[in-house]
């Protein structure tokens, strides 16, 4: 359009027109100058839940911080074509948003390269610009669907004892941070909205019998799956209340309770065999 | 919260005002009768989120429009089926549910419908449409954008005040930068496509033939011809020269081909750089001051005579500078050619006879003129522009009867009788007088004010200008004298508007491209020697504004830099001299990248700037120089 402008301009020697022209021009140059600066000085980092499975949809808080003193707009934050968009960041101020990521394979990994976008000031060019992190995140091994016998010694399997658990939704023992793990229907949105930081309902878990978990014992075709049943056992067994342990060729992990010895050894079933 | 729609629905229903607004008195009737129509139907629509019009229908009548329209373009008639099509093209966007294209299209369309007033007509009101549309479209864009990511978003307050500052920096930025860019954007000589702009209004001024005695009285009005901008001149001195008539033919004189005589110099001493804007008109002659010793403009041509006309386009408005010794005589190469400057028309006994008496009082051509003076004053002549005779010898009947006449009736019995004594004498045409501007430091010279005076060649001195309407009676409470009257304080502002209007944005072309860029050079060899108050008296100041706005900008951008951002970038610039690749900030972890790249230094670098970065707090004093320092020695063993 300018450059038609500029052409009838030219060539009608009308300085009307080239007023229209220069004006145009000049918008050009500022949205170019605004757009550009827009991406400067945005700051990213993402918050992983303790949490995160192979192949189970997950939710990672991107944490944004507009370091400049002009407010950041239409800031979309794109990972494998899911997007998030932070549409006005007023300068030197933060937001969180949650962004929906599934990750396919166990074990260590680096965390994923974001793609920041924004069409900001006018919607003709798209800027982006790529978020490398140097942070590492732990991928667990993927959760199966177990059949009852497999859950073993006559205990319960593990649906029951989650249906029992949210039987008790009432009497909710505490509210803790988003692992990754919950149901999304166990978030507790009003909350998560007021602090910016997802939160759960979690309930007390009934005590059991210590359980100790063979990864060699496991029938199954090949290592995957072995540790894929594994981590599927531990995450039931301790939900259940048992004290679990686990034994690896190379060493054994004793029999506890609680959520740090949780994520423990599905740390351990997440890095078997792996650097 | 407010809603973006809402937002974006105010500044499409301004905007589309303000760009059919300028031409909505060009438009065709139907288009004059459907658009406020459109536009109140299409604000209610919005306001109750219904639209009035399906999408298929309005694509066919947009269709059906556009060729209606598009056959009755030719070559004459051009501007017009342009701007119906727009005009309507707009209605039909306004009344139909808008989406983000739908949105830019009425920004565009808007923008058009302005760009395309400009074919229509050149006053100063498109300035101020201009400005508010700007403002209007890009608020409207960038609101546009937040619109097309996500439609429904609503703004909370806080959001809002955030968004205000790109919502003013936007408009201001692109209207600072229209000033840069009108002041450079390039320009040809001679426009291509000339014929579509609007002619300015046709003017007669002086005419090209001075035929006394042919009406019984002069209509004189207050139009505008001219106006000149530099300082005040002494009003004895304001005769604007504008042609030489130098050959009487029966009663009236014209402009002939005179024999080849060169301008050596002038002789006098003042010296006036004058600025000229002629209003367009039907005259190609370029009034300048009298005595002009040259005029500068792509588009004027000098003549011989010291007469100066317009190459090209007469209704193109444009602006030439002159420089003038006023009052001074025109030294010649050799001597008029007595045939050709001797020459009258018909003479009648009476005149003749006077002639011959005034010969005998004197011998050498300044005696001659002595005596002619006294016979002009001793005929005690009125200056009157009403109820003059008609006469076959309007000469005689001036000098003898009536006495009564205006400048030309003056001037040609004067120039006539001279010819008679011997003398070489010419009409000048032109018009004397000016009301000075104050405010904006420029005389204003109309159509009443047209003026013939007399040159009379003598011996050893050369062309001197004579005015013998002087010799009036009445020269003193006659119309010549209420010639430099002041105008009102009110109009003399709104005279004011009008030329700085013309003047800094209608005539400015490759010439005044080429005087700004001079001026500027000029400016900045001066720079050291005067201050910069001093400098800044006309374009200057927007020079100043701009360069001072661009540093400004510089220097803000290199602040918001943090000291750490600084080293990176200078390390990251030394990176890519020694190792040649291109690294952006932020594609890669420091330390790995200095790490593939085997370089001790970058990797010492690296090192020291992770650490500090990652236990998020500023730099010290200590870090900095320890960056500084491997910075120093990167630069020192390159590659």
């Amino acid at each position: 359009m300018t450059l038609f402008l500029g052409f009838s301009a030219v060539n009608t020697g009308n300085n009307l027109l080239y007023l229209v022209v220069s004006v145009l021009l000049g918008f050009m140059a500022i949205s170019g100058l605004l757009g550009k600066r827009n991406l400067d000085d945005v700051w990213i980092a993402i918050e992983t839940p303790d949490e995160i499975y192979a192949g189970l949809p997950t939710l990672l808080t991107v944490q944004l911080e507009n370091r400049r003193k002009a407010g950041a707009f239409l800031l979309d934050i794109e990972l494998e074509g899911k997007s998030v968009l932070f549409p006005a960041t007023a300068g030197g101020s933060r937001a969180a948003l949650p962004l929906s990521a599934r990750f396919e394979n166990r074990g260590r990994q680096p965390l994923p390269t974001l793609r920041l976008r924004s069409i900001y000031p006018v919607n003709f060019f798209i800027r982006s610009r790529a978020i490398p992190f140097d942070e590492e995140l732990i991928v667990f091994p993927r959760l199966r669907q177990l059949v009852p016998e497999i859950a073993g010694e006559g205990e319960k399997e593990p649906g029951e004892h989650q249906e029992r658990g949210r039987g008790h939704e009432g009497e909710l023992n505490r509210i803790s941070d988003y692992s990754g793990r919950e149901p999304l229907r166990q978030i507790h949105w009003k909350l998560s909205a007021r602090q910016d930081q997802l939160k759960v309902k979690e309930f007390s878990p009934p005590q059991g019998e210590p359980l100790m978990i063979d990864l060699q014992q496991i029938a199954a075709r090949n290592l995957e799956e072995r540790l894929s049943i594994a981590a599927t056992l531990v995450a039931s067994a301790i939900a259940a209340g048992h004290p679990t342990g686990l034994n690896l060729p190379e060493r054994q992990v004793p029999p506890a309770s609680g959520r740090t010895h949780k994520l423990h050894l599905l740390r351990e079933l997440a890095l078997y065999d792996r650097p | 919260m407010i809603a973006l729609r809402t937002l974006l629905n105010i500044c499409v229903y301004s905007v589309s005002l303000l760009g059919v607004a300028p031409l909505y008195l060009y438009l065709e009737p139907l288009a004059q009768i459907v658009l406020p129509l459109a536009w109140g139907a299409g604000l209610i629509a919005d306001i109750r989120k219904r639209p009035l019009v399906p999408p298929l229908p309005a694509t066919l009548i947009s269709i059906l429009v556009f060729f209606y329209y598009a056959f009755q373009i030719s070559r004459t008639t051009l501007v017009e089926p342009v701007t119906n099509i727009l005009a309507l093209l707009l209605v039909i966007r306004l009344i139909t549910a808008k989406n983000s294209r739908n949105y830019l299209q009425i920004f565009v369309l808007s923008l058009f419908a302005l760009a395309s007033s400009t074919l229509l007509t050149l006053s100063l009101a498109f300035f101020i449409f201009l400005l508010l549309q700007v403002g209007g479209i890009t608020s409207g864009l960038l609101l546009l954008s937040f619109f097309h990511r996500s439609p429904e978003l609503q703004l909370r307050p806080p959001q809002l005040r955030t968004l205000l500052r790109p919502l003013l920096l936007l408009p201001l930025g692109s209207l600072l930068l229209m000033f840069l860019f009108f002041a450079i954007l390039p320009r040809t000589q001679r426009p291509l496509w000339d014929f579509l702009n609007p002619a300015g209004s046709a003017n007669t001024g002086f005419s090209e033939r001075v035929a006394p005695g042919t009406v019984s009285s002069m209509s004189s009005t207050r139009r505008m011809v001219l106006r000149v901008e530099g300082p005040r001149q002494a009003t004895n001195d304001l005769y604007w020269r504008g042609i030489v008539l130098n050959r009487p033919v029966g009663g009236s004189w014209i402009r002939a081909e005179a024999p080849e005589e060169s301008v050596v110099r002038l002789q006098g001493d003042e010296h006036v750089e004058l600025t000229y804007y002629p209003e367009p008109g039907a005259s190609r002659y370029l009034p300048t001051l009298d005595t002009p010793e040259r005029v500068t403009g792509f588009r004027t041509r000098a003549q011989e005579d010291l007469i100066f006309t317009q190459r090209g386009h007469k209704n193109q408005r444009i602006s030439y500078r002159g420089i003038s010794r006023p009052g001074a005589i025109i030294i010649t190469s050799k001597q008029p050619e007595s045939p050709f400057w001797l020459a009258t028309g018909t003479v009648s006994p009476r005149l003749r006879q006077t002639a011959e008496e005034l010969k005998n009082r004197g011998d050498t051509p300044s005696e001659r003129l002595a005596a002619l003076d006294r016979f002009f004053l001793a005929q005690e002549l009125t200056f009157s522009v009403e109820e003059l005779s008609l006469s076959d010898d309007p000469v005689d009947d001036f000098l003898f009867v009536s006495k009564r006449g205006y400048c030309e009736f003056f001037a040609s019995a004067y120039a006539t009788l001279l010819r008679l004594l011997d003398i070489p004498a010419r009409l000048v045409g032109g018009y004397y007088g000016g009301e000075y501007n104050e405010l904006g430091g420029y005389y204003r010279i109309n159509e009443s004010m047209a003026h013939v005076w007399v040159e009379a060649y003598l011996p050893h001195g050369g062309w001197q200008r004579i005015d013998p309407s002087l010799f009036a009676v009445n020269a003193e409470e006659s119309s010549l004298n209420l010639r430099n009257n002041a105008l009102s304080w009110s109009r003399q502002m709104a005279d004011n508007i009008d030329y700085l209007w013309n003047k800094a944005v209608i005539t400015y072309d490759f010439e005044g491209q080429i005087t700004l860029a001079r001026r500027a050079g000029e400016q900045l060899q001066r720079f050291e020697a005067k201050s910069l108050l001093e400098e800044g008296g006309k374009g200057g100041v927007v020079l100043a504004l701009v360069v001072g706005g661009a540093i400004f900008w510089f220097i803000l951008s290199r602040r918001r830099e943090t000291p750490r951002q600084r080293l990176l970038h200078a390390y990251l610039k030394l990176l890519r001299r020694r190792h040649g690749i291109t690294i952006h900030e932020g594609e890669k972890g420091l330390l790995a990248l200095a790490k593939e790249l085997k370089d001790s230094e970058a990797i010492h670098f690296a090192q020291i700037y992770s650490a500090n970065l990652y236990r998020d707090r500023p730099l010290d004093a200590a870090t900095t120089a320890a960056l500084r320092d491997s910075l120093r020695r990167m630069r020192r063993h390159k590659g």
